[in-house]
């Protein structure tokens, strides 16, 4: 039923009807919001990231023809925008090497309250500062697929790579933020039973 | 050692449920007889059951009312643009009308007036000269109106007289104008459509135009005809285009039509 509201909003919107497209920011701010912080150096460059890819969207609703999904498309719209606040501001990360002090990002503790869930807390504000320390390659792939929950061909689409690219850069931006959960205690040493660990499945 | 190399391209592909059934029978017989594996495994799912949730994420203050003013600032000066564009097509369709008539006045006289049937002729056999310097007369009228004023942004793009825009024979000249001389909108005949703006593209621009069917097409140009609505997003989508372009600073009224001419 709420694909049926979207769809009647996005055809709205299409034919100029702001009140329509504000709905539709309304319904993805924060999944839009979710990905700019996290590929944005600070809130201020993710929150103009974010408002450019709603702008990008309007703009462009008049071509949309409905080839992606409309989320498909806005998160694309999304990744683009975030690419060009970073590379305008000069501080694209890609050739950058980050160390711990650039992963610290001053975003909002996403703490929750109830005491049963202080563990899974930590694990996830341990999640943040890995993902904040992988390459932005690797941490776009992941956000997209475990935030999002968007397939491997969703991804691709959106981001325009090759199937391939795409599980090469989720199988390594995996591994590396096990390792660095793994290095932070996280996790428990993985079992060294089998000679098979240290070679293929690390 | 080499098993499980194999089973290691797998296993990201299992946790995101992208196996074939198959495929995830055999990673599954793996997982119970490989510890490691089922470590990573096992690692990876709790990664994404403590993964960050997008509906906790909290937003800036009234991002969405921040995002809706934008589109709003941004539409109000078109608007205006718009309103002020429209008296000026008004203008130039009364321009338009008052050339079509001294046009066909003026047919008798050049065809030696021998022929009963002269006006006639003027809008057959002699139609496509005579939309030629129709168009070519309107604009250099509306030229001379505006000498003087500032240029405006679209100094590549050109008013092409009626041959090559009403893509039948392909074989007039090309440019009559130059946008840069005439800041007011263009009223302009072809194959009895009148475009208010005419926008060149290098070839480039095709891919653009994907989405579109070309109205007309001859060994050197495609043509395309937009709405304004339609005009105004390819303008927003050539702003980000690789090739260089100038654009116009609003097509106007949404009840225009925009030509749209792509080299090859």
């Amino acid at each position: 039923m709420m694909e049926q509201q979207e769809q009647k909003w996005i055809a709205a919107a299409q034919k100029g009807d702001q009140s329509a497209f504000e709905q539709l920011v309304r319904l993805y701010e924060k999944r839009v919001y979710a990905l700019t912080s996290r590929m944005c150096r600070n809130p201020a460059d993710a929150e103009e990231a974010a408002q450019e890819a709603f702008l990008a969207v309007w703009q462009g609703l008049p071509f949309f023809r409905g080839d992606s999904s409309f989320s498909t498309w806005l998160y694309r719209l999304a990744s683009n925008a975030c690419v060009d606040v970073l590379r305008r501001e000069g501080r694209h990360q890609s050739a950058v090497s980050l160390d711990n002090e650039d992963a610290a990002i001053d975003f909002p503790d996403h703490a929750l309250s109830p005491h049963d869930e202080v563990e899974r807390s930590e694990l996830r504000r341990q999640i943040e500062e890995g993902l904040a320390a992988l390459p932005p390659d690797y941490r776009q792939v992941l956000i997209l697929r475990e935030l999002h929950q968007r397939s491997y061909d969703e991804i691709a689409d959106i981001l325009s790579l090759d199937l391939g690219t795409v599980k090469s850069r989720i199988n390594r931006g995996r591994k590396r933020l096990r390792k660095i959960l793994l290095e932070s205690g996280n996790f428990s040493v993985p079992p060294a039973s089998k000679e098979t660990e240290k070679e293929g499945c690390k | 050692m080499k098993y499980c190399e194999n089973f290691a391209a797998l296993l990201d592909p299992f946790i995101d449920g992208e196996l074939s059934p198959e495929e995830l029978a055999r990673v599954q017989a793996h997982l119970d007889e490989c510890p490691a594996c089922r470590s990573y495994v096992d690692d990876a799912l709790a990664i994404r059951a403590a993964f960050p949730d997008a509906e906790e994420t909290e937003l800036p203050e009234r991002f969405a009312e921040n995002v809706m003013a934008r589109i709003q600032a941004e539409a109000a000066p078109r608007a205006a643009v718009q309103k002020q564009r429209s008296r000026s097509w008004l203008k130039a369709l009364v321009s338009l009308a008052a050339c079509c008539a001294i046009v066909l006045l003026a047919a008798p006289m050049f065809s030696g007036g021998s022929k009963a049937e002269a006006p006639a002729a003027a809008a057959s056999t002699a139609a496509a000269p005579a939309e030629r310097a129709m168009g070519f007369a309107c604009t250099e009228g509306e030229a001379g109106e505006s000498a003087g004023e500032p240029q405006e942004n679209l100094a590549s793009s050109k008013l092409y007289d009626a041959a090559p825009a009403s893509g039948v024979d392909g074989g007039g000249e090309p440019a009559v104008k130059d946008f840069s001389q005439d800041p007011e909108p263009y009223a302009y005949a072809v194959s009895e459509t009148v475009y208010t703006a005419i926008l060149n593209l290098p070839s480039e621009g095709v891919e653009l135009m994907a989405a579109y069917t070309p109205v007309s097409e001859n060994d050197t140009v495609m043509q395309y005809e937009l709405t304004a609505q339609e005009a105004d997003a390819l303008l927003v989508q050539l702003e980000t285009a690789s090739f260089s372009y100038q654009s116009e600073d609003g097509i106007a009224p949404t009840t225009d039509l925009v030509l749209v001419v792509v080299s090859k």
